[in-house]
């Protein structure tokens, strides 16, 4: 469906795909700045004629007023519902007609709007774009019809996912009083209330070009995307500020138990989430991160998979994930499937044992073994247009300069036992959110 | 006196205003309308194609036939392999997992290798190796660097024909797949669609996921899965595309090295088309945890080489497939606000194409909402579309095609595809010509066929679904 939200993000595909290659950068890019302030990174690739045209806003749910949950991705839907210049929904349809796939996504920190098209189209798609950064129109009818959309939004992907329900109940524990708690969508009451001038303000606050990074992948020069991104968007004027946000401060210092029973789970599951630094926290931490999540919990190799899940079937499924893009601070957190037969409780005590001895194991050359898997293959991210731009923008979005991004490699390379040991000091505290689902009754 | 000229000089002035207000709008329209095809027209990057060639490649010893793309963009190359007719519809009544089953664990340890040992191989070169079935097909996919080619040729030939299927691991993927098979009963949209699979196909193989029932999953032994590969890993029912760094001659001695010992011709049997039933009826199922009603939609289509196809594509697309464009989203989602989403699209199910769609809304839109997709239907059925959508769906099915070539595994998947389908060499250069012939006459003729009021089965899931819709039947 169109403009779906990213509810997690996604960088693991970092770490998946993986070089022996020699040239230092990952993905060829370049990068400018407009004279209105506006970032611009470009990342050729001349497979075929088409080319992904991302706008990446730094705003999103987290910016929201307390108690205008949901004004965020409110107005990315009413982005789609008319200009002074593009009256009502012809945005939709002249992207159709071009053949567009075109769409948005909102999260915590940043509205997304994105365009896979054919590059003879690329042009218009900027057109467009740049269009609505200054001349949205909201009319009541397409507001109220919005609002009722966005609603129906969270019925269908949040209320009918169990899953999700727990996993919005992790967060609250996690973030506490920190923005990052509150639900993406809003809750239904909130989404209810909204009023044109909740999102209004976000518009006028937040939409400008110096609070904006133009990502463009695909079969284009550097130099000739700069001089179209200066036609279409160089004009507009910047104004407001740059949204640069300051990471949480007392997040961490809570350790919670969640256990939730829900009619509708077959399966239970478990996870442990810790606090833990993001690029824009402690920039200079992230790769060793990056190198114990893969160690201990990335793919069907890793340590803690080959312990609880294949040698002794205590699990039927286990997995870490590193979140290091999240402006207010990183999580990392391990979550795990029980096998047959065992208890939520065993598995949570198999774990613990699990990752002890997994650290204790840990030497040199299972670090070189770990950084090659990582290094090798690299050459992949950039195989696929989509996938680059959505990469690229989410780590520049993070705060990453266009170095930080090229200089993956070397980065994992300098990482060393005694930085990866430091990090996995985090798992020898509690977790700030233990969560455990299970099916009521006795399902299991 | 002074009043008159004062009158006609305002009624004058009025007139000039109007005049030039009617010019203003119209240049606005006139430049509004000119800026998206002179922005188009203008466009310092129009011209640019897709220049890869497809060629039909023959390996020397075999005579194996693949489709092959040389694209040098990044030094990696990628393939795809189909065996047709080897999918979870075929899997046996005692035995349905089978084909599934037997894909997972063809990556599970292979010749010398065990499965921990043979997957850390894979990640040490960065080779990528795996295998799936849908209904109707098992398939194979390969991507690997350039470099380490050799390697990735040597391992995806051990996974077909030294698979290691060892106890430990087969029981560890039948405990992983029995989880998944709960899972999907964990949403109510997962309810929905195993319900809906087995009201439409009953007790034939499309009527079961691909994943297999927990009795079926739980009696596979390696034994099982042995005999599966035998039966069907076949020379006659092999379709291949590769695509990326690789030379014509290479590629063709890559298909040898690989699957050059297979064995000529399949022995197992073909299975029968089901036997649907599409006349008219809405059928509910009772559902207390869903928050919403979903809904899925099944009428008769047609296979990818019948004469209907585009027409009906077509049709399909202004219906239901237009995203937010199409008319069942027009009216339903973008006019009333009642739902997400809506949408239909053709499955190609070899035994049993059909056109399949859905939606979901809250309780208290749903009699709406069924109502505006019931009404749209049949509009579709009676009136078809106009010459403007025509237009409007060719522009996009056209100027959308590119799209699809963004990674060297989409197109392998493609090449593979379009054999596997039998659409020719040249189809990549013929599908736009395809689209462009197709008369609005035909679509229209189509959409009478298929979009009929006779023909079409609504499947609810919700709670009180009976209070709500009166007579219809309802499962408990």
């Amino acid at each position: 469906m169109k403009k779906k939200l990213l509810l997690i993000l996604m960088l693991c595909t970092m770490s998946l795909v993986v070089s022996k290659t020699s040239k230092a950068e990952l993905f060829g890019l370049s990068g400018y700045t407009l004279n209105n302030g506006m970032r611009l990174i470009v990342i050729p690739n001349h497979k075929a004629p088409i080319a992904k045209h991302m706008l990446w806003y730094k705003v999103g749910a987290a910016d929201e007023k307390i108690g205008k949950g949901g004004s965020a991705h409110l107005l990315e839907h009413l982005m789609f519902r008319g200009t002074k210049k593009i009256k009502g929904q012809d945005f939709n349809r002249i992207m159709e007609e071009n053949g567009a796939d075109s769409n948005a996504f909102t999260s915590q920190d940043m509205t997304v709007y994105h365009q896979f098209i054919d590059i003879s189209r690329l042009e218009l798609a900027m057109f467009l774009e740049a269009d609505r950064m200054k001349n949205l129109t909201i009319d009541n009818k397409s507001f109220e019809t919005e609002r009722q959309i966005v609603f129906q939004e969270r019925k269908q992907v949040v209320e009918n996912n169990p899953l999700y329900r727990f996993h919005e109940a992790v967060q609250r524990a996690f973030w506490q009083t920190h923005p990052y708690s509150r639900p993406i969508t809003g809750t239904e009451e909130e989404i209810l209330k909204l009023k044109i001038k909740d999102v209004k303000s976000i518009y006028k606050k937040y939409y400008n070009p110096n609070n904006a990074i133009l990502v463009i992948a695909g079969n284009i020069e550097p130099d000739v995307a700069y001089k179209l991104a200066e036609k279409y968007y160089g004009a507009i004027p910047p104004h407001g500020k740059s949204n640069n946000k300051l990471p949480a401060e007392n997040v961490g210092q809570t350790s919670i138990s969640l256990s939730m029973k829900l009619p509708d789970i077959e399966i239970s599951r478990v996870l442990r989430k810790y606090a833990a630094p993001s690029y824009n926290s402690g920039k200079e931490q992230i790769y060793a991160y990056m190198v114990l999540s893969k160690y201990l919990g990335e793919g069907e190799t890793s340590k803690l998979y080959d312990n609880l899940v294949v040698q002794r079937k205590i699990a039927t499924t286990i997995s870490t994930d590193y979140n290091y893009t999240s402006l207010g601070g990183g999580s990392f957190t391990i979550s795990a499937t029980p096998a047959k037969g065992v208890t939520v409780n065993a598995l949570l005590r198999e774990i613990d044992d699990a990752v002890t001895s997994a650290l204790k194991n840990l030497n040199n050359q299972e670090l070189e073994r770990v950084k090659t898997q990582m290094l090798t293959g690299l050459v992949y991210v950039k195989d696929n247009p989509q996938d680059a731009a959505q990469i690229v923008g989410m780590l520049a979005l993070a705060g990453m300069s266009d170095a930080e991004i090229e200089n993956y490699a070397d980065n994992i390379k300098q990482v060393s036992l005694a930085d990866v040991k430091n990090a996995a000091m985090m798992l020898q505290k509690p977790a700030q959110v233990e969560g455990i689902v299970e099916p009521e009754g006795d399902k299991r | 006196m002074s009043r008159r000229p004062h009158y006609a000089q305002k009624r004058h002035r009025g007139w000039l205003l109007i005049l030039i207000i009617l010019l203003i709008v119209g240049a606005w329209f006139y430049t509004r309308s000119v800026n998206i095809d002179k922005i188009i027209d203008n466009s310092i990057l129009k011209g640019r194609t897709f220049n890869a060639k497809v060629e039909e490649i023959i390996a020397p010893n075999s005579g194996i036939k693949a489709y092959f793309i040389h694209n040098n963009e990044n030094p990696i190359i990628s393939m795809e392999f189909i065996f047709a007719d080897s999918g979870s519809a075929y899997d046996a009544d005692n035995k349905k997992g089978l084909a599934n089953l037997s894909a997972q664990m063809l990556t599970e340890g292979a010749g010398n290798l065990d499965d921990f040992h043979f997957k850390e191989e894979l990640e040490k070169y960065a080779i990528d190796i795996n295998y799936s079935v849908d209904k109707d097909d098992f398939s194979g996919r390969l991507l690997t660097i350039k470099d380490n080619l050799p390697r990735a040729i040597e391992l995806l030939r051990q996974t077909l024909f030294e698979p290691r299927i060892e106890y430990n691991a087969l029981q560890r993927v039948q405990q992983q797949t029995l989880q998944k098979i709960a899972r999907l009963r964990e949403s109510p949209s997962g309810r929905l669609k195993e319900a809906v699979s087995g009201k439409i196909f009953k007790h034939h193989g499309y009527g079961t996921s691909v994943l297999g029932t927990i009795e079926g999953v739980k009696s596979i032994k390696a034994a099982d899965i042995s005999d599966f590969l035998s039966r069907n890993f076949t020379k006659d029912k092999l379709f291949i595309g590769i695509a990326g760094d690789i030379s014509k001659t290479e590629a063709e001695q890559l298909i040898d090295k690989i699957f050059s010992a297979l064995p000529n011709e399949r022995k197992s049997k073909d299975i029968s088309s089901p036997s649907v039933d599409f006349s008219f009826r809405i059928e509910n199922i009772e559902d207390k945890a869903a928050p919403q009603i979903l809904s899925t939609i099944i009428a008769p289509s047609v296979s990818r080489l019948d004469k209907d196809f585009y027409p009906l594509y077509i049709a399909n697309y202004i219906f239901g497939g237009a995203g937010l464009n199409s008319r069942i989203n027009q009216s339903a989602r973008e006019k009333e606000g009642l739902t997400y989403g809506a949408y239909t699209g053709l499955s190609l199910l070899q035994k049993s194409p059909h056109l399949v769609g859905g939606f979901s809304t809250t309780p208290d839109n749903f009699a709406r909402m069924q109502e505006i997709f019931i009404n749209e239907w049949n509009i579709m059925g009676q009136k078809g579309i106009s010459n403007k959508e025509l237009k409007f769906a060719k522009n996009y099915l056209q100027s959308s095609y590119n799209l699809r070539f963004d990674d060297i595994s989409s197109l392998a998947s493609i090449l593979a595809n379009m054999q596997r389908q039998d659409l020719g060499a040249d189809f990549l250069q013929k599908r736009n010509i395809y689209i462009e012939k197709v008369t609005l006459e035909r679509v229209n003729k189509v959409a009478k066929q298929y979009f009929s009021p006779e023909k079409l089965v609504i499947i609810n899931l919700g709670a009180k679904l009976n209070e709500r819709n009166g007579n219809e039947q309802t499962d408990k």
